[in-house]
């Protein structure tokens, strides 16, 4: 009994699909992405994302965005270029609620980042940093456990591959014409998952390609008042 | 009328002291042999305990001091240091009595008859009053008397009681010397010489022969002291804001042991701000080298605060960005704008409470990161995609309302923007487009653009536009 006692501690039990943090997840808006990850994204953690810029990253988060508004402040830090506040405000992100850090040392944004983590007045982080050790990327998670927030952090493919590190959620994004392939790589409580493609047309019919497309008919232009 | 005199006579060498004593002493070493000179006179001026017990007296050349001493430590006088200080004095004081006048460089008069009803007496008065007093940690001699100079000529010769009978009063000042008045040495001289040796034989002459044989101002000191002529003094009113300076012992050149001198001043904004039920928004601290110009490093908070505790913790963050050239050898901490405390109501049956308030954070990261890297975002109703977003300072968040755009009107924009547009190189498919942008010609940097979404080879969202020369560019990503 006491040793099931300490694996238990340890977190080295699985519990298969009886778990107690699966519960309250926030849907995603993908049916598919929903399937993989037991009925959507995970209520705070640290979110991973493998992926280059400008292929729809942000976007696939942004539901998640508008429903963790409501809780605190949404912080970007360290972002590869300026944000354009009329897309957040076209996508319903109210912009009193939103603190933008342009910090690009490593060190500083890590540590801005678990500050606000912390704080408990923030609901999420959007964090880009290429470089994170084990370490930090724990010192995150924890912070995100005691503030009851999320982190997305965003890191290019290229480094991030080179070991894994811990977080509640990681996945590798890559650009698709429907909108966006991705990938799994593990998450708490569930599994790994196969490619699968996200398809973003219903939202965001300007920036994807129709799902079938008759080579030879043109597609009319998309009137102004649609 | 009453009036107490206090006087600091070592105010200068006390308050060096008192910085001294935060630094941790070897216990076994013998403390040095401090005196403070007069630079005009070569005369030692102040003198600490161990310097007394070597033997070493105040009016002492300096030769004859080293003689008595192999290590004495000299330091000059410097009277507009004890003013300084004076003024805090007079400022803590004032929280106790209302007539302070200053006497400086060392001496404050109060005006006591006035306060004895609110106190309930002499007595009680006095406690309250030695109790700060005591606390400052400065050495002083004390007196009262019915006018200020009797109180001032009883203090510095060491009276050291509170009598409050005139009687009593005239005779202990009838007891001194002539040499002990504060009058010019020909004067005195002259008094002596006709064998006027105590004030009580000065004060039975006749005011006339004495205006007959002495000039107007011994005549004019005598009549104040004794309460014959008025002795008009100007009262210390205490300045709206808050600055308070210490000088180190040592010099410092290490941001983190600056904190503990600077922890104290900190101490005494929050006994000030308390006593006023006043916060601060903004902190100045300024640090002072020997040779260059001195440097300032203000510290700002979105809601006003007044506990030491939590500017300190600012103060450790500003600090660690803070580059000292030079060694410090003083400091000063200054609060200018002062405002009301008020409390923020808070939700009681709120589900989590934040650990800290949304200002403290936005404060906190200001003060580590800069103030020039924490932003919030304002959306402007511009044409110009370089002008739609504007950057502004953090202080805004949740203040202004809420701007939302009417659905209509939405087009599509990208999420990543360039400071910068770049010019187009790769192959790129055209998803969408054109959009025509054009500002108007009378706005600077005129623009005309035609924008797309186009897919780049490698996937990316990319929004570009071409300009009537058909040069294309990339504006930004669509992450």
């Amino acid at each position: 009994m006491l040793e099931l006692d300490k694996y238990q501690h340890q977190g080295l039990i699985w519990y298969g699909n009886r778990n107690d943090k699966l519960e309250g997840r926030i849907p995603c808006g993908y049916p598919e992405l929903d399937k993989v990850l037991s009925g959507g994204w995970p209520k705070q953690g640290l979110f991973e994302f493998k992926t280059p810029v400008g292929i729809g990253e942000i976007r696939l988060v942004l539901p998640y965005l508008q429903h963790k508004q409501s809780l605190g402040l949404l912080v970007f830090i360290g972002s590869p270029t300026l944000l354009n506040a009329e897309f957040l405000l076209a996508n319903d992100i109210d912009l009193n609620r939103v603190l933008v850090l342009p910090i690009y040392e490593p060190e500083q944004a890590l540590w801005a980042a678990e500050q606000c983590l912390k704080s408990g007045c923030c609901s999420t982080v959007m964090l880009w940093l290429n470089q994170l050790s084990v370490k930090q990327a724990r010192r995150l998670l924890l912070a995100s456990e005691q503030g009851e927030s999320t982190v997305c952090l965003y890191r290019a493919v290229q480094t991030a591959s080179q070991f894994s590190i811990p977080s509640t959620l990681s996945m590798s994004l890559k650009a698709s014409d429907l909108g966006l392939s991705l990938k799994v790589d593990k998450q708490r409580g569930g599994q790994a998952s196969d490619d699968l493609v996200i398809n973003m047309w219903q939202k965001w019919p300007d920036l994807s390609t129709k799902p079938v497309c008759h080579r030879n008919v043109l597609p009319f232009p998309k009137s102004a008042n649609h | 009328m009453l009036w107490l005199y206090i006087d600091f006579y070592a105010l200068q060498l006390d308050a060096l002291l008192l910085t001294q004593d935060a630094k941790v002493r070897h216990e076994d070493s013998e403390p040095d042999v401090l005196v403070l000179v007069n630079a005009k006179t070569n005369r030692v001026v102040q003198l600490n305990d161990v310097a007394l017990k070597h033997g070493l007296k105040t009016g002492m050349g300096i030769a004859t001091a080293v003689s008595l001493h192999h290590d004495v430590q000299v330091m000059e006088y410097q009277p507009e240091r004890e003013r300084d200080k004076l003024k805090q004095i007079a400022q803590l004081l004032y929280d106790y009595t209302a007539d302070i006048a200053l006497a400086p460089p060392q001496g404050l008069h109060l005006r006591i008859d006035n306060m004895f009803r609110l106190y309930g007496g002499l007595e009680n008065y006095w406690q309250s009053l030695s109790n700060t007093l005591s606390s400052l940690g400065y050495r002083f001699r004390y007196a009262t008397g019915t006018t200020p100079l009797m109180s001032k000529l009883l203090a510095q010769q060491g009276f050291n009681q509170l009598l409050d009978q005139p009687k009593q009063l005239k005779q202990a000042l009838a007891q001194l010397h002539i040499e002990q008045l504060e009058i010019d040495q020909k004067t005195a001289e002259t008094l002596n010489r006709v064998g006027i040796k105590k004030l009580q034989q000065l004060i039975q002459l006749p005011m006339k022969e004495l205006a007959r044989r002495f000039d107007i101002q011994v005549l004019n000191y005598i009549g104040k002291m004794l309460g014959e002529l008025k002795h008009g003094l100007q009262f210390y009113t205490p300045p709206p804001y808050f600055s308070a300076d210490l000088e180190l012992m040592f010099e410092i050149s290490n941001t983190q042991v600056l904190q503990h001198p600077l922890k104290k001043l900190l101490a005494q904004l929050e006994t000030f701000l308390q006593m006023r039920n006043l916060v601060t928004q903004q902190i100045n601290v300024h640090l002072f080298y020997r040779h260059q110009e001195s440097i300032t490093v203000s510290l700002s908070r979105a809601s006003g605060e007044y506990k030491q505790e939590k500017w300190l913790a600012l103060l450790q963050l500003k600090l660690e960005s803070v580059k000292l050239t030079e060694p410090v050898v003083s400091v000063q901490l200054q609060a200018k704008v002062l405002q009301p405390m008020t409390t923020g109501s808070q939700s009681l049956f709120g589900q989590k409470q934040p650990n800290i308030s949304q200002e403290e954070l936005i404060s906190m990261l200001q003060a580590k990161v800069g103030e020039q890297k924490v932003f919030s975002l304002l959306a402007n109703d511009q044409h110009n995609p370089a002008w739609v977003t504007a950057y502004q300072s953090a202080e805004h968040v949740s203040s202004n309302s809420s701007n939302l755009l009417s659905k209509e009107h939405i087009k599509p924009r990208p999420s990543l923007q360039l400071a910068e547009p770049i010019l187009l190189k790769d192959k790129v498919t055209i998803l969408q487009g054109p959009e025509r942008l054009q500002t108007a010609w009378w706005q600077q940097a005129m623009i005309q653009r035609d924008y797309y979404v186009a897919r780049s080879h490698d996937g990316k969202l990319c929004w570009i536009f071409k300009t009537p020369q058909k040069q294309w560019f990339i504006q930004g990503y669509f992450a």
